[in-house]
């Protein structure tokens, strides 16, 4: 037994160990403390401690394990929170409270549970290490393999199934000199490395599914990434901005926000919140060419700082970040996503035109207040709205200059309600309709009315019933309030709120409108037109279904539709004026715009860029092509929200996660949302198939640099058996400052920055550990270990030792780019930073694998993002339009690989895994593309001709189309794009 | 080692006492040094090997000789602190010892002043808002209990009051639960520290506080252990007394650089600026201690106070500072020049887990609103106030006129107040709206309609 002759700190000298070796573990003092021994001197040792040190004194005893730092393994790690020197947490919890006690120890393998074990081998068989002798069913997606330890070879005497703890004999080996006792948990020393028969080069990629990894940037399996932090995200409207909802009511995304986000599943990765919803979300959108109910499940919030604000000619309204992407018209009537940063006045966006009613809605919707919206009191709430008030005593007063219209209120109300009222006649005044009733009060109470005009509301019952009854609404609204002149009809509204209302009321009866706001020093007020002759006369026939109102048109102009008619066709251009957008429909007809029963072209003209810090908001609608109607009056908006989770990787069998220096409440997050995760494939827990393992900063700073040693050793069992193994380590910059420390401490000359000089030889003997092995087994079995190791330089500087050093071993680095990010391009690879020295030597596994032309393609494909690279120089001096027809193709296809092949969504359904086929066909297609063009392009035709095509449009929706469509997909689009291009080669001959 | 002592001085260097002959002194452990002239001091070790103990004295180490003169008297323990419920209304130094001319504490609890890392898998993440009654605090930057939120300061700006001010009005809304204040202040000035007696006295708040001194003129060691000691009384307090604890600590400045003397007295490897290459740890270790468990009562929450030095963010104290806490309060020279208490510079400060304390339910439902209403209006108009500064307040729209005018009465009401004044969430809320009314309504995009309508000081059309 060792005495201890020096304590300073984690690092403790002794004397008189029995055998000390080089990393033996020791016991120190009468607490037990664990700690390692690193340096020896004669008979002098000295020892790192991964515990505090206060009380140890010179003469303390120190007990040598005989042992270096080793890990249990065993069935049981797969769900397990380790720290970083394998002690389960949630064990130390049990047992030690709330703090991490001094000396505490706990196994690191559930000793009582029992695991039920089937041999593979029978008594008599040969087997030498590696070899598996039986398995046990470790979670629902893992097969535990139990194998003969390193060293052991021999005879297997006796061997039986059934339930076993860990700890028990389950076989019997004679190897000639002693019989070895095999039990279901083995040890092993965390700093050498599993030992394999040999390491197979690395030709099998680790697929991803994703396409700027797998086709650009691939990690072969058993390679090692750096890659810098975890990473989100997309962002798109502010909060206030309108959302339709499936049931026609309007509602503020920001609130919608709030409504749902405590019931939601949340997930917040840097700063950025995802809510998964536990009932899908209706809202509307336009996909495949018409508009259509749609559904939500997963909303975002998280931060910009700065927003667009977009104005249309026909008054709509929306405010989104700058990258957030609306439908741009393009001249052929061509339709594409833009950046609203990137659109200009002049340019024309589509806006919805009509949204559909459906069958769902119920002519009498039940209403929370018990009344049964009938189309009375739906025409009754709207007299009252537009001009109505509660008086006094149970009286309700409505003021109009129109007295057919105060009868008409005057005789439902008491027809419904009962009690006394009158009409007065004004003179100079408005005429007014007065009735006393306290039914009719408590009705307009119980539907909001009890606020003042300028703060109500068309209630959400009105708005979510159905086609008769919202007719009814509308006709009572636009008798009330609706002006006629010479160019059509004027909803005079007093509130911004309730010309919201209208204006979608209005898209959802198809009739097109404008909206406008006067505002003068002490009044707004605020105009909903409807003007283009079709459009009235959609508006007269819905007003004119409801028979009870029909009497009351004829007291205004407006029903003498045949003289407006005449008046229109007499100027029908200067009625079309004010709306650019009515009038693009009518020149440009059905080619054009073959959905524009469903949207039109809406002219911008403003854009305002607001810089600031906002909070925006954004729905993920994968199915129903990435938009939903929202914003003031409808605009069609676009999302994309990608977040991407190394962990969730399709193709390795296990996940090791080390957590290494981290704050104890990002621990925390990690630690609660990790057991909420599925596992895409196989829709069990993700933590089925993971280990954790976590060393907050303030836990000892020795156990932190052990934790990735206990991880890769996991690692490394695991592959054994032969799986595919990925392990992640967050973060190794913070492994690198533990080391530091501990070199600090033991008075080691410093190297760069402080750090020991042995911080590039550590490094890179960690990530040696990775591979892709033939493992050591008398079969020929392979797995592999690939690490991702997590650099977070401070100030993201990367000229630092930690990160020089990672970067001079792994093979493949993600350079993340935040002002892709900024620019909402996900994932945000940067193409000409990254690298993979990976890729020529899974061209071959590729090519044979998926296609012969992948190489090819693939180096095509970059050529062209490099020379856009340069091009772009180019273009910033002497402008686009001075390129030559050659080069702007080349731009051309370079934006279709970047926008249509490299961003990918997470969050959609289809996209977010890609097959390597799948990635194939989609850049040979641009590819195709690409060359048709060149060819076509020498040939005389121009890019602004080539723009117009529609068959290109099918490019972009390739994302969506689902695994097995794909081929059949991509040959019709190739083949329409080459008719379309002989098309117009021939024309313009 | 008992009671053993040693007149085997050999060196004396800076704060460090070289004992030889000593076979087993503990590390950590702590000692009592006596002067040739009587008197006592107190030190602890930090190296321990057969024959020599390093000694780090809390005090100075003039008066010691190496010519046997001076005693060291090893205590057998390391650091330990008696904790009892009557440190409350107390003054103690940073060894704990009485300064308020009372009794010592005398319990059986004597806890090691070193504590024990939260095991991650116990901690609850935080959520309950505590009101300071300071509106750039409460509205702005919101404090959650179990947050460790830090100032950063500069030298001559009124950290200390501010601080003080806290202290004094913490507490949770709509709680009557048990709310404590531990004040630990490190190298402050006598009259400072005279400031803080007289504020806790005065205002009777002291009757709830425990407040562990250490001047300027003070041992400088006494700095490194009265984190501990404070943090210790307030772990005690939390977990077994159930009480919410808020710690103050100032200024930790003081306490990095008695960190790096003592580093350079044992002549460690230097890092940056001098200071020692394990002050992240040192540092996690203290502020790590903040934080809430599931399943116990009580709450630990953090206001570390430092001062820039030369205002430099980014000093390795400031910056090693942020990477552990949750978000910073930054006070800005400019306001005090103005005249500004406190002075508060909203727009660089931060709480990170600002949204988990404030809504609906916990303080009001427009909070988040106001605040974010509050915060670009401000930021815009001390964005127009430089541009005024160039072109002229003329050249602006009356618009921009009306932001710049409320860039000045934000600073005038909302950020400025007594250093007395205990402004509720509901009144700071309030205020917000009266200066967000300057504004025209139509440019409120951050509150909802129907908030405007419920608490908006416009007046109707």
């Amino acid at each position: 037994m060792g005495k201890i002759i020096k304590v300073s700190g984690p690092v403790v000298v002794a004397e008189g160990i029995d055998n000390a070796r080089m990393y033996d573990v020791v016991r120190v003092g009468e607490m037990g403390l664990v700690g390692e021994i690193i340096r020896l001197s004669g008979n002098t040792a000295t020892i790192q401690v991964y515990e505090d040190t206060s009380g140890i004194r010179p003469g303390d005893k120190i007990e040598n394990t005989g042992r270096p730092l080793s890990v249990d393994l065993g069935p049981g790690l797969l769900t397990s929170i380790y720290d970083g020197i394998q002690r389960p947490l949630d064990v130390i919890k049990k047992n030690g409270g709330d703090f991490i006690q001094r000396g505490i120890t706990a196994t690191p393998l559930d000793e009582q549970k029992k695991w039920k074990f089937e041999p593979v081998v029978s008594a008599g068989t040969e087997v030498s290490q590696g070899d598996i002798l039986g398995t046990v069913k470790e979670t629902g997606i893992i097969e535990h393999k139990i194998m003969v330890p390193f060293g052991v070879k021999g005879k297997v005497i006796d061997i039986k199934g059934g339930e076993f703890t860990v700890s028990q004999v389950v076989c019997k080996i004679d190897t000639g000199s002693r019989k070895e006792e095999i039990r279901l948990k083995q040890e092993w020393p965390v700093r050498d490395p599993r030992r394999v028969l040999r390491k197979l080069p690395p030709n099998e990629p680790l697929v991803t599914g994703q396409r700027v990894i797998d086709t650009f940037f691939p990690v072969a399996k058993g390679g090692t990434v750096a890659s810098p932090g975890p990473f989100g995200s997309g962002k798109c409207v502010t909060g206030d901005t309108p959302v339709l909802m499936g049931d026609g009511t309007i509602k503020r995304i920001g609130d919608i926000y709030n409504d749902l986000s405590p019931k939601g599943k949340c997930e917040t990765i840097d700063g950025e919140e995802f809510i998964r919803l536990s009932e899908p979300l209706e809202l509307y959108s336009f996909n495949n060419g018409r508009m259509e109910r749609s559904e939500t499940d997963l909303l975002y919030r998280g931060k910009s700082d700065s927003v667009v604000e977009i104005r249309t000619r026909s008054g709509r309204k929306v405010t989104v970040t700058p990258v957030h992407k609306l439908f741009k018209v393009a001249g052929q009537g061509e339709i594409r996503e833009t950046e609203a940063g990137g659109l200009s006045e002049g340019d024309f966006i589509l806006s919805a035109r009509q949204v559909p009613f459906d069958d769902r809605h119920t002519e009498e919707t039940g209403d929370p207040s018990s009344w049964a919206l009938t189309t009375e009191l739906a025409e009754l709430l709207a007299y009252f709205i537009s001009g109505g008030s509660i008086g006094e005593d149970e009286t309700i007063i409505l003021n109009s200059a129109n007295e057919r219209l105060l009868e008409r209120f005057l005789e439902i109300s008491l027809d419904i309600f009962g009690g006394d009222g009158k009409v007065i006649s004004g003179k100079d005044t408005l005429s007014s309709a007065l009735v006393k009733s306290r039914r009719l009060e408590e009705f307009l109470l119980d539907f909001g009315m009890g606020l003042d005009a300028s703060s109500r509301r068309i209630p959400d019952s009105v708005l979510s019933s159905g086609r008769k009854t919202l007719s009814a609404f509308l006709s009572a609204y636009c008798a009330s309030t609706a002006s006629f002149n010479g160019r059509g009809t004027d909803f005079h509204i007093s509130n911004s709120e309730i010309e919201l209302q209208i204006s979608y009321l209005l898209t959802r009866f198809g009739i097109m409108h404008s909206r406008s706001s006067e505002r003068n020093t002490t009044h707004a007020e605020y105009k909903v037109s409807v003007a283009a002759s079709s459009e009235f006369r959609k508006l007269h026939s819905v007003i004119t279904q409801n028979s009870m109102i029909t009497p009351n048109m004829e007291s205004f102009p407006g029903s003498a539709a045949p003289a407006f008619e005449e008046a229109e066709v007499a100027s029908a251009v200067n009625l079309l004026k004010w709306n650019a957008s009515a009038l693009i429909l009518e020149e440009s007809t059905v080619d054009l715009l073959p959905e524009q029963e469903w949207v039109f072209a809406d002219e911008v003209v403003h854009v305002e860029m607001i810089s600031g810090s906002f909070d925006v908001y954004d729905f993920s609608l994968p199915d129903y092509g990435y938009n939903f109607v929202g914003g003031y009056g409808g605009i069609l908006l676009h999302n994309t929200v990608v977040q991407h989770q190394l962990s969730k990787w399709s193709d390795s069998d296990i996940v090791v996660y080390v957590g290494c220096g981290e704050r104890g409440n990002e621990m925390t997050e990690i630690l609660t949302t990790f057991p909420e995760l599925e596992d895409p494939k196989s829709k069990r827990p993700l933590m089925e198939r993971t280990v954790l393992i976590a060393n907050t900063s303030n836990m000892p700073v020795a156990a932190r640099e052990a934790s990735i040693y206990t991880g890769i050793t996991i690692a490394e069992y695991y592959r054994d058996m032969g799986y595919d193994v990925a392990l992640m380590a967050d973060s190794t910059s913070r492994w690198a400052e533990a080391l530091r420390e501990i070199s600090g401490r033991l008075e080691e000359m410093p190297g760069e920055e402080g750090y020991p000089a042995y911080l590039g030889r550590r490094l890179s003997e960690f990530y040696e550990r990775s591979g892709n092995s033939v493992v050591t087994s008398s079969e020929e079995r392979r797995g592999s270990v690939t690490i991702v190791g997590a650099v977070s330089p401070p100030g993201g500087d990367t000229s630092e030792p930690v990160s020089q050093n990672t970067l001079r071993v792994t093979r493949v680095f993600w350079a993340l780019d935040s002002s892709l990010a900024s620019r909402r391009h996900f994932p945000s690879f940067n193409w000409l930073n990254s690298y993979s020295l990976y890729r020529d030597d899974l061209f071959k596994w590729f090519n044979d694998n998926v296609n012969a032309k992948w190489e090819e393609t693939y180096r095509e494909a970059m050529g062209i993002l490099q020379k856009e690279a340069e091009l772009q120089e180019i273009v910033q001096l002497v402008g686009y339009d001075a390129l030559p027809e050659k080069e702007k193709a080349t731009l051309d296809v370079a934006r279709m690989i970047r926008e249509d092949f490299l961003q990918q969504s997470a969050f959609d359904e289809v996209d977010t895994y890609c097959s390597t086929k799948k990635q194939f066909l989609m850049l040979s297609a641009i590819m195709h593309l690409g060359n048709a063009q060149s060819s076509y392009i020498e040939k005389g035709l121009t890019m602004a001709q080539i723009q117009g095509l529609r068959s290109r449009q099918e490019i972009s929706r390739m994302k969506e189309v689902k695994e097995e469509d794909i081929e059949k997909y991509v040959s019709q689009a190739v083949s329409a794009i080459d008719k379309e291009l002989k098309e117009l080669a021939g024309e313009s001959k | 080692m008992m009671g053993v002592s040693y007149r085997s001085i050999s060196d004396i260097s800076g704060p460090l006492l070289f004992v030889e002959g000593v076979e087993n002194a503990a590390y950590n452990e702590i000692v009592e040094i006596t002067l040739p002239n009587g008197e006592t001091r107190t030190g602890q070790v930090l190296e321990s090997r057969k024959g020599v103990a390093v000694i780090q004295v809390f005090g100075s180490t003039s008066g010691m000789d190496t010519q046997r003169g001076t005693k060291v008297r090893f205590s057998g323990s390391t650091a330990r602190v008696a904790v009892s419920d009557e440190m409350l209304g107390r003054i103690f130094n940073g060894l704990s010892e009485p300064l308020d001319g009372g009794s010592p504490i005398v319990s059986s609890e004597k806890i090691e002043i070193v504590g024990n890392a939260i095991n991650p898998y116990s901690r609850e993440e935080p959520s309950e808002f505590i009101e300071t009654g300071i509106s750039t605090i409460d509205g702005s930057n919101t404090l959650v209990r179990g947050q460790k939120l830090p100032i950063f300061s500069g030298s001559g700006l009124p950290h200390n009051q501010l601080a003080a001010q806290i202290a004094r009005q913490a507490k949770v809304l709509g709680k009557d639960e048990d709310f404590a204040v531990i004040f630990g202040a490190m190298g402050i000035t006598s009259e400072e520290a005279n400031y803080f007696i007289n504020e806790f006295r005065k205002t009777g708040a002291i009757s709830r506080s425990v407040l562990f001194l250490n001047l300027s003129s003070d041992p400088s060691m006494e700095r490194i252990i009265l984190p501990r000691v404070a943090l210790t009384t307030a772990e005690y307090l939390a977990y077994e007394r159930n009480m919410h604890i808020l710690v103050i600590l100032s200024d930790m400045t003081n306490y990095c650089e008695a960190l790096r003397e003592i580093s350079s007295a044992r002549e460690e490897v230097p890092g940056r600026r001098g200071f020692p290459g394990y002050m992240y740890t040192d540092l996690s270790m203290i502020y790590e201690r903040a934080g809430k468990i599931r399943g116990r009562q009580g709450s630990i929450t953090q206001i570390p106070i430092l001062t820039m030095p030369g205002d430099d963010i980014t000093n390795p104290i400031p910056d090693l500072t942020g990477y552990i806490t949750e978000g910073q309060i930054v006070l800005s020279r400019d306001l005090q020049r103005a005249g500004v208490y406190p002075p508060v510079n909203v727009l660089p400060s931060l709480s990170r887990l600002m949204n988990q304390g404030i809504g609906k339910g916990r303080t009001r439902d427009d909070h988040r609103g106001v605040v974010d209403q509050l915060y670009s209006a401000y930021a815009n108009g001390k964005d127009l106030r430089s541009l005024s500064a160039i072109v002229g307040e003329e050249a602006l729209s009356a618009n921009d006129r009306s932001y710049l005018k409320f860039a000045d009465a934000f600073e005038d009401r909302y950020v400025r107040q007594g250093p007395d004044e205990d402004r509720g969430i509901e009144r700071t809320l309030d205020l917000g709206w009266e200066l967000l009314s300057m504004l025209p309504e139509g440019d409120m995009k951050r509150v909802k309609r129907d908030q405007i309508e419920r608490y908006g000081k416009w007046k109707k059309e």
